[in-house]
């Protein structure tokens, strides 16, 4: 035990010695540890972020004016809020078709940038009877649902001080909160068509005007339509085709399909940098190691001749392996906890794909994992390098270069 | 190199990163309507007091004196907090969490301005630790 214990003392005084080149070696150990933290924790959310998508799209197939589809892509996968209507008779079109389970309508229009939150955001009119797309996915109950003068938020809406958001001048309760959905519906404010009505009047007033108010029961911006298992969707699209004009269809799992693709590329890339990163610190640690040790090849000679064992200074280098090891991955794991989490929404808004933090858990293992693999990778180069100097003669290793 | 003149150069680097953050590395947000918001002022503040970081990480890399370094880390320390204070409390930046300046600039300069605090710190309060030690 008090052998560890020198050890350990013996390989720390090493390191404080060298200052710079200790320095060296743990940079290798923090990119190591840094890279692999960083990685695991996008590719997680990136994974979460689909999956949570695919579990809260609760439509089937989307119907929006034929020259809007993109602007509706863009609320749903980015929130970039945005405005387009249709006749509230295409809403009628999808009833008594064969295979469709439920439909419900939607409008949409936004607020202004000075509102509630500085940006705008989307606002969305569902229909309450009907809906079966916003209910089920209200995290935060304040009321009993979404009644007419109040509004549910998605979860990146914050409210004012108050509890209460801001719209064209009036303010409105805050009836409930959605959970986190990784879409676009988390920077959206959903409200009854009632309540609706009511903005679009103080919008007429402020100047800005979307639809006339008195007419806004004849709009929708979308239906959307859920299909009973086993369905053909195609047929669903060809009858309503063939009651509705000027209309184009998102099918919910070609748009998961096409984010599947992109989050695919993505993920490609860090899975790349990872493995570049993971490799070049283990080779880099190698390297300085062996380059180190055959520079103190004298000084374990004269250890040996002091009576020191080989197995010894074998439990020396691995000490310094060891410490340099972990106390790198720990710097490293504390830089990446700096970049993730800080800087959460700047990755989700810069990779434009849905992402969505895994359980603090999970990170926790990830950060754990990162801290054992470098110092693994220290205790495995300095254990090899002295591998490679206990072959040598002690004698000779005196008198090289004489 | 001398304890000193490491945490000097350190000192100066991160008063160079603070004045860059806000202009270069995370841009605040550009003006509305020709109307400037928050966080355009935040960073306006932020690159003077990062110049001023700057200019004392250059004075303990030059000074002779410990004691002249330590005054000068301290003083970096109290720009730390002022670096950090700006965006949050002081001044802020827009309100949107989606922003620019949120998601991006505001962490960046609390981290930076954290990290003048800990290395100016450390060096402070090593030199009166020596100094009570004799």
């Amino acid at each position: 035990m008090s052998g560890l214990k020198d050890s350990f003392r013996f390989g720390i005084r090493n390191i404080r010695k060298r200052p710079y080149r200790s320095f060296c070696l743990m940079l290798a150990a923090v990119i190591g540890s840094y890279a692999l933290f960083v990685g695991l924790s996008l590719k997680s959310s990136l994974n979460n972020g689909l999956g949570r998508m695919k579990e809260r799209m609760g439509a089937d197939l989307m119907i929006v004016p034929e020259e809007s589809e993109i602007k509706a892509r863009n609320i749903l996968l980015t929130g970039e809020p945005e405005f387009f209507y249709m006749n509230a008779s295409v809403a009628k079109a999808a009833e008594d078709i064969e295979g469709v389970e439920s439909a419900t309508s939607q409008f949409y229009f936004t607020s202004l940038s000075s509102d509630c939150c500085s940006t705008r955001v989307q606002l969305i009119a569902f229909d309450p009877d009907t809906d079966f797309v916003i209910a089920p996915w209200i995290d935060e109950k304040v009321t009993s649902g979404a009644e007419n003068g109040s509004v549910i938020i998605g979860s990146e809406v914050t409210p004012l001080a108050n509890g209460k958001v801001k719209f064209f001048g009036s303010e409105y309760k805050v009836a409930g909160k959605l959970g986190e959905t990784a879409t676009g519906l988390d920077h959206s404010v959903f409200m009854t068509r009632d309540t609706m009505h009511d903005l679009l009047n103080d919008a007429k007033d402020k100047g800005y005007q979307f639809l006339n108010p008195e007419d806004d029961s004849s709009w929708v911006s979308t239906v959307l339509i859920r299909v009973n298992d086993g369905a053909d969707i195609t047929n669903i699209e060809k009858e309503i085709y063939k009651k509705a004009n000027g209309i184009r269809f998102i099918e919910t799992d070609k748009l998961l399909s096409d984010v599947s693709v992109k989050l695919g590329s993505v993920e490609s890339i860090i899975n790349i940098t990872l493995t570049v990163l993971l490799v070049f610190s283990f080779l880099t640690m190698i390297l300085f190691f062996s380059v180190i040790f055959h520079e103190r090849k004298k000084e374990f000679a004269v250890l040996r001749i002091l009576g020191t064992s080989s197995r010894r200074i074998c439990l020396f280098s691995l000490t310094e392996g060891i410490t340099i090891g972990a106390a790198g991955g720990v710097a490293g794991l504390i830089l990446g906890v700096l970049t993730v989490f800080p800087f959460n929404r700047f990755i989700e808004n810069s990779l434009d794909v849905p992402y969505l933090m895994p359980a603090v858990s999970l990170v926790i293992l990830y950060g754990v994992l990162g801290v054992i693999l470098t110092t693994l990778f220290g205790s495995v180069s300095s254990f090899l390098s002295t591998l490679s100097l206990s072959h040598a003669e002690t004698y000779y290793t005196m008198r090289a270069g004489e | 190199m001398s304890k000193n003149k490491i945490t000097g150069i350190v000192i100066a680097l991160l008063g160079l990163l603070t004045a860059l953050i806000p202009t270069v590395i995370f841009k605040v947000c550009a003006a509305m309507d020709g109307k400037f918001m928050k966080c355009h002022w935040t960073s306006q503040v932020e690159v003077a007091l990062g110049i001023t970081v700057l200019v004392l990480g250059l004075l303990i890399v030059l000074a002779k004196e410990n004691a002249a370094s330590s005054a000068y880390a301290a003083a970096s320390a109290i720009n730390g907090v002022l670096v950090i204070l700006i965006p949050t409390v002081v001044i802020g930046v827009c309100g949107s969490a989606d922003m620019p300046c949120n998601s991006g600039t505001k962490p960046a300069l609390i981290i930076a301005g954290a990290l003048v605090i800990v290395v100016a710190l450390i060096n402070t309060i090593s030199y009166l630790a020596s100094k009570k030690n004799g």
